[in-house]
């Protein structure tokens, strides 16, 4: 069974103007263990998507249907108090900016234990402690720093805090989204690695959401691509390391630089993503599409399965 | 935030608008209706008498018409409410301006005078004040805004303290603004919603006092306005001869009027704030529904 199952999901935000529905229809899955990427450009619906179904993301938004499953259980019907139960123990979240994330005027130390306060009451001050110290460690941080103010670490050592304190209650389920986007890139591949080897020791699976097709194409077991509030492609990752499927996919690979092989030209998509609240009718990329064809224009493609094992939603492709 | 703009969006917006039409009539009235009343203070008719065809309102225990002293007496309140509200506002942007732009030295001198005006007792001194001085609205006035104006330049002085920390501040600084015009084109129009809603909420206070002062007896007792009409009522007895409505329209009418302003100032707060129009837009469409914990509310089919 999938730990996670996101099944047509619909967002919308409430807006002065009316409904503008973010994220339309997408389905996806989670298997434990397993590293699942989701790309897309801002406000493609990546975070929203993620948000809604860990029933985080207050009004003005809401979600309009579908249905998300954790595990076998509804979370779509779950009460606040369930909701509290359920978020950190078995999902956990790291936001993109730790800075926000942290609270200027506690230390390390009272984060850790607030967090394992509110949901292991059971443990004493000394164990909750211990694990503090033990958690600051799995990240490379010096447990000296528990007496430490967030504005005294450096924004690498505080987005490690805070992906360490998404890990307190070893949750079966982490959702990163896009934790480095403020680091520089070798920070970021610092502690991208340490994730990674946690990963491995701790069996946890990662909801990864970013821009940066690049990095995915890494790490990723899975990858699944937004485009205007639709999923476009979703499937092994291989198949977009080889160059995808979806023109869209491709066109995001071709604007990749890389390190080996023939020198070529970059490659980026012309235009500019579609406001949500006049979306192109038919196919949504239609309009920046260099494929297009009539029927692009008046039908809304399906998510289809190509030969490859790897879904596509494309008149053209499949 | 440009006036026009605001003024737009003021009238865009339900509460504002309601609000608006409510302070707008009065405003109608106080201008022209001296001029559509008899005299309110001639002795017209028997005194004491209830509602009727000749007296809409009954007359007083002088036997002048109640409608033409509520109609008025709108004139002066509201002259005197607005000017209160306006000039402690202006004091309060000029003095927290200066002291939050300029810091140092000139930040503390008029913070101590601000915090000598705070942590005086308003009330009693208005009172002994207004006693002291001779009576009539220019005095009324004054007391209120010399016992107001200190709170309004606080809140204006922390603003200011914040914004002039801000990148295009300094921009402007660096490109060599004058003082005067950063404070006036750079700071101030970004406290344009609070200016106006301290403005409202000074105007509600100063009518309330003015209102209070004067039916304690502390105003100009020849001149007509609410708070004189209350002193009159109060003073021939109305309650003790059950005569309600020498002063129930005087008061419905400042209730009416806080009522119209206070609704100006929520639409003023959502207009500064998009957030709570969204949410107060939300939740009528959800009621129930809408969750109070955050979390995100499934709504099948979603709203239209």
């Amino acid at each position: 069974m999938s730990l996670l199952r996101v099944e047509n999901l619909m967002v919308d935000y409430l807006t002065p103007e009316g409904a503008l529905r973010a994220v339309d229809g997408v389905s996806f899955e989670l298997k434990r263990g397993e590293i699942l990427g989701l790309v897309g450009e801002s406000g493609s619906g990546k975070s929203t998507a993620a948000m809604a179904a860990m029933r985080i993301l207050g009004p003005p938004a809401l979600i309009a249907g579908g249905s998300v499953l954790f595990d076998g259980r509804d979370v779509l019907t779950m009460s606040a108090e369930q909701l509290r139960r359920w978020h950190w123990r078995e999902i956990a979240i790291v936001m993109q900016s730790a800075l926000n994330a942290l609270n200027p005027v506690l230390t390390m130390q009272e984060h850790f234990l607030d967090t394992i306060a509110a949901h292991r009451p059971e443990m004493s001050k000394a164990e909750m402690l211990k694990r503090a110290a033990e958690l600051l460690k799995m990240v490379d941080i010096d447990p000296r720093h528990l007496n430490s103010y967030p504005h005294e670490l450096s924004g690498g050592m505080r987005q490690r805090v805070v992906i360490a304190l998404a890990l307190t209650l070893n949750p079966p389920l982490l959702i990163m989204d896009e934790p480095t986007t403020a680091l520089d890139v070798v920070v970021e591949r610092e502690i991208l690695k340490r994730v990674l080897q946690l990963q491995k020791e701790l069996g946890f699976a990662i909801l990864f959401i970013t821009h940066d097709l690049s990095l995915l194409l890494e790490f990723a077991t899975r990858l699944g691509v937004l485009y205007a509030g639709r999923l476009v492609a979703i499937g092994a990752v291989e198949i977009f390391r080889q160059g995808g499927v979806h023109p869209y996919t491709q066109g995001l690979l071709q604007a990749v630089p890389q390190l080996r092989g023939k020198r070529e030209a970059f490659k980026s998509i012309a235009g500019s993503p579609p406001s949500l609240k006049n979306p192109p009718s038919g196919c949504r990329f239609h309009p920046r599409c260099p494929l297009a064809e009539e029927r692009c224009r008046k039908e809304q493609p399906e998510l289809k399965k190509t030969q490859s094992g790897h879904q596509v939603a494309c008149h053209v492709r499949t | 935030m440009n006036p026009a703009l605001l003024f737009r969006q003021m009238i865009a917006n339900r509460k504002a608008r309601a609000g608006m039409i409510i302070f707008g009539l009065f405003a109608v009235v106080s201008l022209v209706g001296p001029w559509l009343v008899q005299d309110p203070t001639a002795f017209t008719a028997v005194p004491h008498q209830p509602p009727s065809w000749d007296n809409w309102f009954g007359t007083t225990g002088q036997g002048q018409d109640v409608f033409a002293q509520t109609i008025v007496g709108t004139r002066v309140t509201l002259a005197v409410g607005c000017a209160t509200g306006f000039l402690v506002v202006l004091l309060g942007a000029v003095v927290g301006g200066i002291a939050g732009y300029l810091g140092g030295r000139t930040d503390n001198l008029l913070s101590l005078l601000i915090n000598v005006f705070l942590v005086m007792p308003g009330l009693p001194l208005m009172v002994v004040l207004a006693a002291w001085l001779p009576p009539g609205p220019m005095t009324i006035l004054s007391v209120l805004v010399l016992t107001g104006w200190a709170w309004n330049a606080r809140v204006l002085r922390a603003q200011t303290l914040s914004l002039a920390q801000r990148d295009f501040v300094l921009a402007a600084k660096v490109s060599g603004e004058s003082t005067l015009r950063i404070v006036t084109a750079e700071i101030l129009p970004n406290m344009l919603s609070l200016m106006t809603s301290s403005f409202i909420g000074a105007t509600i206070y100063a009518i309330g006092a003015q209102v209070g002062l004067e039916f304690l007896g502390l105003g100009d007792i020849s001149k007509v306005t609410w708070g004189t009409n209350l002193y009159w009522a109060s003073n021939d007895s109305a309650l003790l001869l059950g005569s309600w409505w020498t002063f129930v329209p005087t008061g419905v009418c400042i209730a009416l009027l806080g009522f119209g302003l206070t609704l100006i100032n929520f639409g003023v707060d959502e207009i500064a704030n998009p957030q709570l129009a969204t949410e107060s837009r939300w939740v009528r469409k959800l009621k129930s529904r809408a969750t109070a914990d955050g979390s995100t509310p499934v709504v099948e089919g979603g709203v239209k």
